[in-house]
């Protein structure tokens, strides 16, 4: 058995406890099929194995506890290495920062459910460039929230095709986040783009008036 | 050249392998869900009887029996633990589980039967 299948059967005895530790160490960037599992979680909802909200509830806690701890970790460890070991960078740090607040909200909202590999890492950054924790806390429950239902409602709607579903889910959200990629390098292209067509109006104004 | 023009080629690079990577993904999904579509998934060691039962539409009582239990809707144990317990090999347990399940399938349905 591979370690999914080892996690599968480990739910199948133990319940939640399994489900929850697994999406809580998880959110910390290990990489353990957490979607795997509430999807499974959804199906032994189905069968009556498990209670429906308290999957949610515990699913939904642990999740959240995991990102707070990463954030929590890229905030106190994270930011203070950052600044001592990298002054130089002083100026690319500001400039995260202000992405941070400024993209941070959706950010930090999409990676929970949408584009769930890039979660750990956006938890790290968010703490590492003191991106309000409030505000965290808030897009953080929301999309974790959703996650957690979409994935145990998948499974329960196709509740006897658990790794087929979950294989399937992992694919079209690695489908997204190449997508995502794409999308903003095409989106700094164009940004690029705009600025040498400015340049060249600003800078040679010859230049463009002949053209 | 200055340094935003100099960005120019990596953009155009990166961007070409995002796209070629979303196109490989995409096309691996599209065949996952082919093969899907075409088989149900194996009976693999993780699975309960209650599961493979409601994954494979037949009343989990048949299974228990093939394996020689006592019809339990609470014993949630893997089939990899249950070849442990019982010293088989899990292949024969797969093998007498499959039979069950053709065999259950043979039956008509049952009028007031339990649906697993």
């Amino acid at each position: 058995m591979n370690l999914g299948e080892q996690l599968l059967a480990a739910l199948s005895l133990y319940g939640v406890p399994i489900l929850a530790a697994v999406l809580y160490v998880g959110c910390l960037g290990l990489p353990l099929p957490s979607g795997l599992l509430l999807i499974a979680s959804g199906s032994f909802v189905e069968g009556g194995q498990m209670n429906l909200w308290t999957v949610l509830i515990v699913a939904s806690a642990a999740s959240i506890a995991g990102d707070l701890t990463g954030y929590t970790l890229g905030r106190w460890a994270g930011h203070a290495a950052l600044r001592r070991f990298s002054p130089k960078f002083k100026e690319r740090l500001d400039a995260a920062e202000r992405a941070a607040r400024k993209w941070g909200a959706w950010g930090v909202f999409l990676t929970r459910w949408l584009i769930t590999p890039l979660g750990p890492w956006v938890n790290l950054l968010s703490g590492a460039s003191e991106y309000p924790w409030p505000q965290f806390v808030i897009w953080d429950v929301l999309g974790e929230c959703l996650w957690v239902f979409l994935y145990v409602s998948l499974g329960r709607m196709i509740s006897g095709e658990v790794q087929a579903i979950g294989a399937l889910a992992a694919d079209i959200t690695w489908v997204i986040l190449t997508l995502t990629v794409a999308g903003v390098l095409a989106w700094r292209m164009v940004g690029l783009r705009r600025r040498a067509v400015w340049d060249t109006i600003v800078l040679d104004p010859n230049n463009s008036a002949g053209s | 050249m200055t340094p935003r023009r100099q960005r120019v080629p990596w953009l155009v690079l990166a961007l070409t392998l995002a796209l070629a990577a979303t196109g490989l993904m995409a096309l691996h999904t599209v065949r996952h869900v082919m093969r899907m579509r075409r088989s149900s998934e194996s009976i693999r060691p993780w699975m309960s009887i209650p599961y493979i039962a409601r994954s494979r539409h037949v009343p989990a009582e048949g299974l228990y029996k093939s394996l020689g239990l006592p019809p339990n809707r609470h014993d949630r144990r893997p089939l990899g633990r249950i070849a442990r317990q019982q010293g088989r090999p899990l292949d024969e347990l797969i093998a007498r589980i499959e039979t069950a399940i053709a065999h259950a399938r043979e039956q008509p349905p049952r009028q007031n039967g339990s649906v697993p």
